[in-house]
């Protein structure tokens, strides 16, 4: 049974590469970055040496492993490639042959090739003669199986409450939160500067018994006979305790109903306009009106645009946060930062038709007016980046007393948008990447290797946006005070907008004729 | 001379190595409900893609409403109903959020959308559905919504594929009494579908494509034949064995 089960996932592996070029391309780099960590991770395991540092090194990796398994299949990084057993309900399989099978699946593939790689490097690093290395085999292969059962036990678990629609929405917001938590935390704890430092976060790592296989292979390294058996023995513990709690969620996942829509009517008033209501009454009644208002309501009710939006929201507190942390915030330049966020609000900007992806199919449908399109959500992001903009010059003026910098560092800003949003628009015409809308299946996502592809584009995006504004930041830095910066500022501004108009306008007259083109690049089927 | 709403004339698709579409010819009668019927992977769906300004053809042209939608379907595309799939809405609006705003991208005067609207879903019984997000409704709300939607500017031609799939009989028929309004106005309604009474109940012409072609078209007596049924005469004109008998003797054998 485990061989069927190994030969469908080596088949839903290679059938992933069978995409476009372009998603080719990024399940390539995709894969050279996963390679990077393994070789990386083996590297840095196998060189260090007991008594400097190799326990330390062993701990934290096992650690981030256990983290990575624990929160990749949340994520949806498997891009579909994982074996959902909610498909083979049908199946009369018994629990025992469709847990072996499904381990055994589970067990084959980049991850499992990753955490063998830095679990090898760990045995080379904390061998100390050839006693020790079968204990530490076995360490390695428990953590491995630890790092498995927890990752299909928490998805089994989950995956019940976490196919309703609401669930779903809930899981995006809360991926978001454990990888945003470490960023945010880093500023507020004491820094891990030394080797006697980490040691001691790792004296409290080691308590986890989701790390004892490493924790014995530590001992074992020491000689520590004794404890690294008896940790051995507690790790066979844990496995078992992680399988127990698999089989049982295996069970009610299978034998339970899917969870419904379960969305509850939202309130409304139905003497209101619908699409504007009363908060966005400001905007003109149009298309781009019509456009605007209608990305200004997803930005909040689509998950993945409220996880954009939260995480700009909180950019300016971790951007504090780290000025504080560092000691530099003292400066009025500081203010400047806000600058910044337009740069990297880039990322939202430079894919905005992949973000709606088949529902671009309505404005095809229409025969819309793409310039109209294009501005309304011009309109939409711009409100969002001018009201966070602000927020964050405001949060970086008061510590640093760099008041008399806040008028032309938010003008600076406000221009930048400009060019920020025309360079998007050509991008998003120009190549436009279907995000992955999150599926009924748990297990899986969209197209894989998009997203490293679309990490390419916003980074080339990102350096045609800092060539425009070059001139400018020249200019800025070497101006004598505030008020000439304001002067320049207020030259900048009428620039951006002048650019945003002549690189959009370019962008729909290369866009008008390929129309059908670009909305097949964002339907997820052909036709 | 019968005045065409709808004339295809060679239309070609081909994705990477595969033909979806190999030369189709059709013709539809100005003010006629004409039906496309086919197995799955016939080419329907390509074909009203294509018809419709939303999938560029490899070779062939389509005329609709005396204007050529290609190379420039936007013109067409404002006389023009099409009938979106699920995935092809904004799901995370209301049913009104939605189609006020395509009132607004067809350029509507807003007082007339909101009339619209309101009839469009009274009629479709969506009403009291006015404050829920379209991605939770059920699968047959989703048809109807995406019906108002292809109505809302009073099309003359409307593109519907599959619309009464998955849709309970109420809702059938209303969206029934829907269509023969816009016939009796003078509309013009080409529908696929792969429900043969529904076909036989409802059109006045039908084509059958198999494999990217037509291999029958014309009025419903005509394509019926010598067959009983139209059922019988899909099955004969697509090449398919009218029987399985004599096969498949393991089917019920199990003894668990």
């Amino acid at each position: 049974m485990a061989r069927v089960f190994v030969r469908l996932r080596l088949r839903l592996l290679a059938n992933s590469l069978t995409g476009s070029g372009a998603q080719l391309l990024g399940l390539v780099l995709t894969a050279l970055g996963a390679t990077a960590v393994a070789v990386g991770g083996f590297a840095a395991a196998a060189s260090a040496r007991l008594g400097d540092g190799a326990d330390v090194v062993a701990l934290l990796a096992a650690m981030s492993l256990v983290l990575a398994w624990f929160t990749f299949p949340l994520i949806g990084f498997g891009s579909g490639t994982t074996i959902d057993p909610k498909a083979l309900v049908g199946l009369p399989l018994p629990r025992r042959a469709l847990m072996t099978g499904l381990a055994a699946a589970a067990l084959v593939g980049p991850g499992t090739a990753i955490t063998a790689s830095i679990m090898a490097g760990a045995v080379i690093g904390l061998a100390a003669g050839w006693a020790t290395v079968p204990v530490l085999l076995v360490g390695a292969a428990l953590q491995t199986l630890v790092c498995m059962a927890l990752s299909r036990a928490i998805t089994t678990f989950l995956g019940g409450a976490l196919r309703s629609r609401r669930g779903r929405d809930l899981r995006v917001l809360a991926v978001f939160v454990i990888v945003l938590l470490p960023q945010t935390l880093r500023f507020f704890l004491p820094r891990a500067a030394d080797l006697d430092e980490l040691r001691s976060v790792t004296r409290v790592i080691g308590w986890i018994p989701l790390v004892w296989p490493t924790r014995a292979m530590v001992a074992a390294g020491g000689r520590e006979w004794g404890l690294g058996l008896l940790l051995l023995a507690l790790s066979v513990g844990v496995v078992a305790l992680l399988l127990w709690w698999w089989a049982h969620s295996l069970d009610r996942l299978l034998t339970t109903a899917e969870a419904g829509a379960s969305g509850a009517a939202r309130e409304g008033d139905p003497t209101e306009e619908p699409l504007f209501g009363r908060a966005l009454r400001w905007l003109p009644r149009d298309a781009t009106g019509g456009v605007a208002a209608r990305e200004l309501r997803l930005s909040w009710r689509d998950p993945r645009r409220r996880v954009a939006l939260i995480s700009s929201i909180l950019l300016p507190f971790i951007v504090a946060g780290a000025f504080v942390s560092s000691g530099g915030i003292d400066q009025p330049a500081v203010v400047y930062l806000c600058v910044v966020l337009v740069v990297l609000g880039g990322g939202k900007a430079f894919n905005q038709l992949g973000i709606d992806g088949s529902s671009w199919t309505v404005h095809e449908a229409v025969g819309s007016d793409l310039r109209r399109d294009l501005d309304g959500k011009a309109i939409a992001a711009a409100t969002i980046q001018g009201v966070e903009l602000l927020l964050v010059a405001l949060i970086l003026a008061v510590p640093s007393g760099g008041w008399a910098e806040l008028a032309p560092a938010v003008l600076f800003a406000v221009a930048l948008t400009g060019p920020q949003l025309g360079i998007g628009n050509m991008a998003s015409l120009r190549a436009p990447i279907p995000m992955p809308t999150s599926g009924t299946n748990l297990w899986g996502s969209a197209s894989p290797g998009d997203g490293c592809l679309s990490g390419v584009l916003v980074l080339v995006a990102m350096v045609a946006l800092l060539v425009v504004a070059a001139p400018f930041a020249v200019g800025a830095l070497l101006l004598p005070d505030a008020l000439a910066r304001l002067v320049l500022a207020l030259v900048a501004l009428p620039c951006g907008l002048v650019t945003y108009r002549r690189v959009t306008s370019a962008a729909v007259r290369w866009a008008e004729p390929r129309r059908p083109e670009i909305l097949g690049k964002l339907l997820t089927r052909p036709g | 001379m019968i005045e065409m709403a709808v004339q295809a004339t060679g239309l070609l698709k081909q994705f990477d190595r595969k033909v979806a579409v190999a030369g189709l010819d059709l013709a539809v009668p100005r003010g006629s409900l004409f039906g496309l019927v086919g197995p799955n992977g016939a080419g329907k769906t390509t074909s009203m893609r294509m018809m419709t300004g939303l999938l560029r053809p490899d070779g062939g042209q389509v005329v609709v409403g005396g204007l050529s939608v290609w190379p420039d379907p936007v013109p067409v595309k404002r006389r023009i109903g099409i009938l979106l799939e699920d995935d092809e809405l904004f799901g995370r609006l209301t049913g009104p959020e939605l189609l006020e705003f395509i009132g607004l991208l067809r350029g509507q005067e807003r007082a007339e959308t909101r009339r619209r609207s309101e009839e469009l879903l009274g009629i479709l019984g969506l009403a009291d559905d006015h404050a829920t997000l379209i991605v939770d409704y059920s699968h047959g709300m989703h048809k109807k919504i995406a019906l108002a939607a292809a109505l809302l500017h009073g099309p003359n031609v409307l593109f519907l594929d599959e619309p009464f799939e998955a849709v309970d009989p109420i809702s059938a028929r209303a969206i029934r009494s829907l269509l023969d309004q816009h016939r009796r106005a003078g509309g013009t309604i080409v529908m696929s579908s792969h429900v043969m009474e529904l076909v036989e109940s409802m059109c006045d012409e039908v084509a059958v494509i198999h494999q990217g072609r037509v291999v029958a078209s014309g009025a419903l007596d005509e394509v019926r034949g010598p067959d009983a049924t139209m059922e019988d005469a899909f099955v004969r004109l697509v090449g398919a064995p009218m029987s399985t008998t004599g096969n498949l003797q393991w089917l019920g054998s199990s003894s668990d």
